[in-house]
């Protein structure tokens, strides 16, 4: 599979969809190393399974899947599945390093994700990233319904959670 | 706040950030050039050697079985052992397709799913075990007979069919009978659908470790989400 030629193309499909594995990461890791362990670990992965992409599935669901596989095992394990320490410097980096500060709601939205369970995490993280109730499904492994049902409730769990956060919020000023 | 507004918050977020995110190249191809193993080896070669010793096992009795046809008790003593040794040749041979079978790319709910079977292994170990406990008296029966089929003086202590009487072999068979049932009811207990009872989460957590406690969480979390449409 290794051949020069593969090997642009998959770090081209990269470049374009960094985004998707810094969003995993920070969706699923608490501390600064886990993102970047987990980040090479998706990355590993991906390479790993890239000779069994289906093209009938678009790349980025493709890639959905693996990453979130990746990530939710790591989750759970809290160690890497594949590999030992690859490389001690950081796989994706910001230019400008304040953009998660900048917004007091992304980084309570965090928050809150943080405390839900492994798959809600996958669910509203994709909802998130305007993926339709039919790619989820097909991602998760789920019905259409399933997936429909759990947005309903993720939903009602984060207004209250914001509400409770801007309650708390008030009252302390 | 709305889930239409945290989405447009995310949206522009992740607009930004398309933008100030750079990729390390030299990582990238750093990673591209490992030969890293996948842990699922270890496991799999784990498997490969219990299935040996399994196949071992369950020949020796075959053989025992074979040597002794005119002998009911020691046929169904071996015969006892030899279904608990094929049960567990049964359970590797499914892990090992199991792990063959990974592939990070099919959906989250089908891959978590193995994964989980590959960590709840143990667990099924333990369970298997405890339904042998009313089997117990199976072991020193073959045991004893092999002695004394092989004329392994040396281990005539272990001949427990020599020192003890009718009274010691009725107290054994009463023991056995009342273990049967036992054994069933907490085999049928540790599952994992069981794991809010206190008790069974305990046995689990000492036999197979937190990590198998998380993974038995998310199997039902994921069956919760199966049940909600």
């Amino acid at each position: 599979m290794d051949t020069n030629s593969d090997k642009e193309k998959f770090m081209e499909l990269m470049e374009q969809n960094k985004g998707i594995i810094f969003t995993i990461c920070n969706s699923y890791c608490k501390n600064r190393n886990d993102i970047d362990d987990l980040s090479q670990d998706i990355v590993y992965n991906l390479w790993k399974s890239f000779n069994s992409y289906n093209t009938d599935l678009k790349f980025s669901t493709w890639m959905y899947r693996v990453a979130l596989n990746v990530a939710i095992s790591f989750y759970r394990k809290r160690k890497r599945l594949g590999s030992k320490v690859i490389y001690n410097e950081r796989l994706i980096q910001f230019e400008t390093d304040n953009s998660y500060e900048e917004a007091e709601n992304l980084t309570l939205l965090f928050n809150f994700i943080s405390t839900f369970k492994d798959m809600d995490k996958s669910i509203i993280f994709l909802y998130l990233e305007n993926k339709t109730y039919k790619e989820i499904a097909s991602i998760v492994g789920i019905s259409e319904t399933n997936v429909a049902t759990r947005i309903g409730r993720i939903k009602e769990r984060l207004k209250s959670d914001f509400q409770t956060a801007q309650n708390k919020d008030y009252g302390t000023k | 706040m709305e889930l239409n507004e945290i989405k447009s918050m995310w949206l522009s977020h992740e607009n930004k950030l398309q933008s100030a995110l750079k990729l390390n190249r030299h990582c990238l191809e750093f990673i591209l050039t490992q030969r890293l193993h996948s842990q699922l080896i270890p496991l799999l070669w784990h498997r490969i050697i219990e299935v040996a010793l399994h196949i071992s096992a369950a020949a020796l009795l075959l053989t025992f079985i074979i040597k002794n046809l005119s002998g009911p008790l020691y046929v169904t003593s071996a015969g006892m052992l030899l279904v608990f040794y094929t049960v567990a040749i049964v359970m590797c041979f499914k892990q090992i397709k199991a792990i063959r079978k990974i592939d990070y790319s099919k959906d989250i709910v089908t891959i978590q799913s193995l994964l989980v079977m590959l960590q709840t292994h143990l667990l099924n170990h333990a369970r298997v075990a405890a339904l042998c406990i009313p089997t117990f008296l199976a072991y020193p029966m073959v045991v004893s007979k092999a002695i004394r089929d092989f004329h392994l003086t040396g281990l005539q202590f272990m001949d427990i069919q020599n020192g003890y009487t009718g009274n010691w072999w009725s107290v054994q068979f009463k023991i056995t009978i009342v273990l049967i049932p036992l054994c069933i009811w907490f085999y049928r207990e540790t599952s994992y659908k069981n794991i809010h009872k206190r008790w069974v989460k305990l046995f689990i957590q000492k036999t197979s470790g937190t990590r198998v406690r998380k993974a038995i969480e998310f199997v039902n979390e994921i069956e919760e989400l199966k049940r909600e449409a």
